[in-house]
């Protein structure tokens, strides 16, 4: 394995060299991906990834990734849910003026079976699952948005040995654009990891 | 997988965890006997035989559903004091049978239940197929479909607005919210996976197909990291939601003044008797899975135990509820309410009430035996029999209360028609087909939730420590060219 | 990796002993007795105790649900095979095992019966005075005397306490028995009987509070009180487990043993079941009642709606559920133990306002006579929590249960050092 060479793709038809990608670096297990990524981190590299079929875990603090803001921003986008779902029912049911919301709409705050006009605990089921509800839209929203998804176009997609980062093999991708990355000092530093294979990966090779 | 025999996995030894994946050392198997049914060229014919009858089912469906809106609900057997009968039996039944889905995926999930990663893809499917089933029948009793859209809160030219007081209401935002957030739990759970069928995907159709709802994927660590993220925080919202859902439909009755209806546990026990009858299902659906599909490996005995366990635990809650609706009838001293439940047990839906705590408390307390839990062929039976049980729980609830109610004068029988019948198996064939549909296209198991729980995972497992050697000797034994040699 | 460069924890007697804790056992009983007698004497003197018994029904009830919820999280952990929480299940079971003495509390009851002053107490006691102050109502209650008698109320309340002593020494034994012997087939056993041993629970924990808080307005119903009854058991349970945690690290034990990991496991518990899901069973109860407007399930809540109580049902709305929802969301204050003290001493005081909310308010005999929710709040403007010697009596009574706990921990060790699961609770970490 690890006598695969590196090398260069061109692109058959012009002949000129494709621009570079990112150097991939492939290794056979959780724990040698782990060691790695922990050297990669503490020399000092910023546009790298790791890539795995699965989380593999305390790779998040090998790689030095910060905790994500995620669940802040669910709970204000549930925050605004329930107050949706408040301002929502009041407005239909419990008064009757009228506002512009697209359209001039009134209240219509009629009685049915003896309930008040501020039905609160009637109110609240739909509170909550409007609460609920706008929470979970933003959660996979953000979280799609947060990662860059959908992307249905990368170099990396174009990669064959890459295919196996799906199935059972472990990649640490750095990409050429970090500031400390050159070719081969890059491509020595992945190798020292200990990495089964290294593989450059060009641009606009489908 | 023919003559495969059952590893018993199962044993309960202090201090130690059974093995979930058996057989499988290398993460490459697991993808390759997930991917197998998906990857085969014709599906077997057990697959073929029930398709074609989920469809016919399906067409009958069709057939029922048209001649109700062309004719209307007088077609069913309702009448004056039973206006709800097969039509809501039907909406909680299936309803219930979803919540199984969201258990295994987020409540086990919260509860780092590792076992739930065998069963959670196909529960979750499960959930979205039959919410699509309960849907159904509250879309199609109200009679004039075609103003169902007055159910939202729309601006009209009549200035009027939906009525928010009203459980009925609450039930369209509880189930549609539930149908919305299972969905997107189930489809952010079979990303990786996709992008796994992408990669191994043989034709252009199949790739384009898969990487399309892939996203792009490319299990980068960084998207790993929010992925988890989103995952625990879908788990934290799904597992009230699954909660307020069946409390919601148990409102429909409960906020009523009807004995047998009005009695404040069934927030509760609703929700109980649906995780009860949800697990039969899956145990219904995964034993004839695991067989047909070769995936003994990874839905294995423990996690058919597991389940049969949950399923007492339910059953035991099931009987509880029963017991507490029985004793505080009495304890009420009301004379109706004391009546409601002596109807129930004698009167005449006595056949429905004790088909219901036959099937309910008594059979599944044979899941104490461990010989029962591992046996395929009782479980099976006895997971009908819960699926049985809990259909005539929803109907005894609602036709027994509805058909004796306050007043001697009004009382009648519910009698059901082949229409009635007909919508009934036809909602299962459109249950089928989409099940069937999805075991042949999609991924039955989560296969990177379940790499994540082999031991080999955790880069501190020993083979992964003792130097090169075992990872080199993984590599060694790996066929190589089975995904990295094809060309782009 | 983190957790592979720990050093092996010390399991050492100096470690895993009872600490500051444990030595604070005689202190807390000399504290403790003489202000529960103190609570007792101003509550049952004189000839009207009918509001002092209601307090001292508190502090009987409050000591009970801290000692349930303790020994449901017990249960529950073999029921699950769970393995994270062995480094924390020794100060639960610690706790726990003060059922086994715990029927003292209920003496006073038992004297108030022997006297015929239960009356004062449960008005279904003797319907003779009950038909001569409200005849409708004793019409009502008359068709339960089957079960609401005096004779069998007794035996129940025996068998109760009867199945808490058998339970809580059960687990109790067998945990410190493994210290000694350090055979895994104890953990095996306990995990075995942890079944029935649920349904034990279940069932005693549901008619204890049937008998003792339900039927203190002997007309009103509710088929949910017993699921309510058990949130409260979880709120005061799992808060006093996690406060004996780190009343034991404050002293000087467990270091290194119990971690940030395991106060947010214990944190999630308590969000999850004493802030949520009471919530869910509060509101559903109430809701149902309220959308029904059935006279004889509303009279229970409309007590609890005039003069002060109004004021003390929304304080718990506040208080059990929206403050500390928001405050203990979020990660942090779970992993820092003195913030989650902080989160634990406040659900524990609104899991005792809860149970003032429960036991004290009376339901006037009068209420069929009212015109309109405005006359009868006018009526009842002065209504309020009052029970002479509550305050020495809820004091008196935790600080019984905490040194109970204490002794026990200071006897035997602080941790089920030989459970088999122990590595796994010790290496876990939470996503």
């Amino acid at each position: 394995m690890t006598t695969i060479a590196t090398q260069i793709r061109t692109t058959a038809a012009t002949g000129a060299p494709a621009r570079l990608n990112c150097l991939l670096a492939e290794y056979e297990n959780p724990a040698q991906l782990l060691a790695a990524a922990e050297q990669i981190r503490d020399r000092g590299y910023r546009y790298w990834d790791c890539h795995t079929p699965f989380p593999v875990h305390g790779l998040d603090r090998a790689m030095g990734i910060q905790r994500t803001l995620l669940p802040v921003m669910v709970f204000a986008a549930g925050a605004a849910g329930c107050t949706a779902g408040l301002v929502l029912q009041l407005f239909t049911n419990s008064f009757e003026f009228t506002v512009w919301a697209m359209v001039w709409v009134t209240g219509y705050p009629f009685l049915i079976s003896g309930k008040p006009a501020l039905s609160i605990p009637a109110f609240i089921p739909v509170i909550f699952e409007l609460t609920v509800l706008f929470s979970a839209l933003s959660t996979v929203g953000l979280m799609l948005l947060l990662n860059h998804l959908p992307r249905l176009h990368h170099p990396l997609l174009a990669c064959n040995r890459f295919r196996r980062a799906s199935d059972d093999r472990f990649f640490i991708s750095i990409e050429a654009r970090d500031p400390r990355f050159y070719r081969s000092k890059t491509e020595a530093d992945l190798r020292a990891t200990g990495a089964a294979a290294v593989e450059a990966v060009t641009e606009g090779d489908d | 997988m023919h003559g495969f025999t059952e590893i018993d996995n199962t044993a309960d030894t202090p201090g130690t965890r059974a093995p979930l994946v058996l057989g499988a050392t290398r993460f490459h198997e697991v993808t390759a006997t997930v991917c197998r049914p998906n990857e085969s060229t014709r599906p077997p014919m057990a697959w073929t035989v029930m398709f074609v009858i989920s469809l016919l089912l399906v067409m009958n469906l069709g057939f029922c559903v048209n001649y109700l809106i062309f004719t209307g609900v007088g077609v069913w057997g309702l009448n004056n004091p039973v206006m709800w009968a097969f039509d809501i039996t039907n909406f909680v039944f299936w309803v219930g049978i979803g919540h199984a889905g969201t258990l295994i995926s987020a409540i086990l999930f919260l509860f780092r239940q590792k076992w739930r990663t065998g069963i959670n893809r196909f529960a979750e499917a499960m959930t979205i197929f039959a919410v699509i089933c309960a849907g159904l029948f509250p879309g199609i009793h109200v009679g004039r479909v075609w103003m169902a859209y007055w159910l939202f809160p729309i601006p009209n030219q009549m200035e009027m607005w939906p009525q928010f007081r009203s459980p009925l209401l609450w039930d369209v935002f509880a189930v549609s919210t539930y149908f919305t957030v299972s969905l997107m739990f189930w489809y952010v759970g079979l990303i990786p996976d996709l992008a796994t069928m992408r990669d191994r995907a043989k034709g252009k159709v199949q790739q384009i197909a898969y990487g399309l709802f892939a996203l792009g994927w490319r299990g980068s660590n960084r998207h790993w990291h929010r992925y988890e993220r989103a995952y625990l925080l879908l788990a934290a919202l799904s597992t009230p939601l699954v909660l307020s859902v069946h409390s919601v439909v148990s409102f429909d009755f409960a906020t009523s003044q009807l004995p047998g209806w009005h009695t404040t546990i069934f927030p509760p026990y609703f929700v109980a008797g649906a995780i009860f009858s949800g697990f039969a299902m899956v145990v219904t659906l995964a034993v004839p899975a695991r067989e047909l599909f070769g995936l003994k490996n990874l839905i294995t005995l423990r996690h058919l135990d597991n389940m049969n366990k949950v399923i007492l635990v339910t059953g035991c809650m099931v009987g509880y509820a029963y017991g507490m609706e029985f004793f505080i009838a009495w304890y009420s001293g009301a004379l109706y309410e004391k009546f409601a439940f002596m109807n129930r047990a004698f009167g005449q839906y006595a056949w429905a009430y004790w088909i219901m705590v036959s099937c309910n408390v008594i059979t599944p307390q044979l899941f104490w035996s461990k010989t029962v839990r591992t046996s395929i062929p009782l479980m099976f039976i006895l997971s009908l029999f819960v699926n049985v049980g809990m259909w005539f729980e929803r109907f005894v609830i609602i036709v027994s209360s509805l058909a004796n109610d306050f007043l001697p004068t009004s009382w009648d029988k519910f009698v059901p028609t082949w229409v009635d019948i007909g919508t009934m198996l036809g909602a299962f064939g459109l249950f089928g087909v989409l099940f069937l549909l999805f075991c042949r296209f999609l991924p039955m198991i989560a296969i990177a939730e379940v790499k994540a729980v082999m031991p080999q995972a955790d880069p501190h497992w020993e083979g992964w420590q003792h130097g090169n050697g075992a990872g080199a000797h993984v590599a060694a034994a790996h066929e190589p060219g089975e995904s990295g040699s094809r060309s782009a | 990796m983190a957790h592979h460069d720990h050093h092996a924890p010390d399991l050492s007697a100096g470690n895993i002993g009872g600490g500051k804790f444990g030595a604070l056992a005689p202190r807390l009983f000399l504290a403790g007795w003489p202000l529960f007698a103190f609570g007792c004497w101003m509550a049952l003197r004189g000839d009207n105790i009918a509001d002092g018994a209601r307090a001292y029904l508190v502090a009987m009830v409050l000591a009970l649900a801290t000692c349930l919820g303790a020994l449901f999280f017990v249960i529950v952990q073999h029921l699950t095979r769970a393995g994270w929480s062995v480094a924390v299940r020794r100060p639960a079971e610690a706790i726990a095992q003060n059922l086994r003495w715990i029927w003292i509390l209920f003496l006073p009851i038992a004297w108030m019966g022997w006297t015929g002053k239960l009356v004062d107490l449960y008005p279904w006691a003797d319907l003779g005075v009950l038909r001569s102050i409200a005849p409708a109502e004793a019409e009502l209650v008359a068709n339960k005397a089957g079960y609401l008698n005096q004779k069998f109320f007794f035996v129940r309340s025996a068998a109760y306490f009867a199945v808490w002593a058998l339970l809580a020494n059960f687990f109790w034994s067998s945990s410190v028995r493994q210290d000694r012997t350090g055979s895994p087939s104890i953990s095996a056993r306990c995990r075995k009987w942890s079944g029935p041993a649920m349904i034990l629970f279940g069932l005693s924990t549901t008619f204890a509070s049937f008998d003792w808080i339900m039927s203190l307005s002997p007309a009103w119903f509710s088929t949910m009180f017993g699921v309510y009854f058990f949130a409260v058991c979880a709120t005061c349970g799992l808060s006093a487990v996690t406060l004996t945690c780190i009343a034991l690290q404050r002293g000087g034990q467990l270091r290194g043993i119990v971690t940030a990991e395991h106060y947010h496991d214990l944190g999630k518990l308590l969000f999850a079941f004493g802030i949520v899901f009471w919530a869910y069973i509060a509101f559903s109860q109430f809701m149902l009642i309220w959308y029904g407007n059935l006279p004889e399930e509303t009279a229970w809540f409309l007590p609890r709606q005039v003069g002060q109580w109004y004021w003390i049902s929304w304080g718990l709305l506040l208080g059990h559920f929206i403050l500390p929802f928001v405050l203990l969301i979020s990660r942090w204050p779970k992993r820092w133990p003195s913030s989650l003290a902080v989160g634990c001493a406040w659900m524990y005081l609104f899991g005792v306002v809860d149970i003032c909310y429960l036991v004290l308010p009376h339901i006037p005999h009068d209420l069929a006579e009212f015109t309109d929710y405005r006359a009868f709040a006018e009526k009842h403007a002065a209504d309020g929590p009052h029970g002479p010697g509550l305050p020495f009596l809820v004091a008196g009574a935790v600080l019984l249960v905490f040194a109970g706990t204490a002794r026990a921990l200071r006897r035997e060790q602080s941790l089920a050092s030989r459970d088999p699961s122990l590595a796994e609770s010790l290496a876990f970490e939470n996503m």
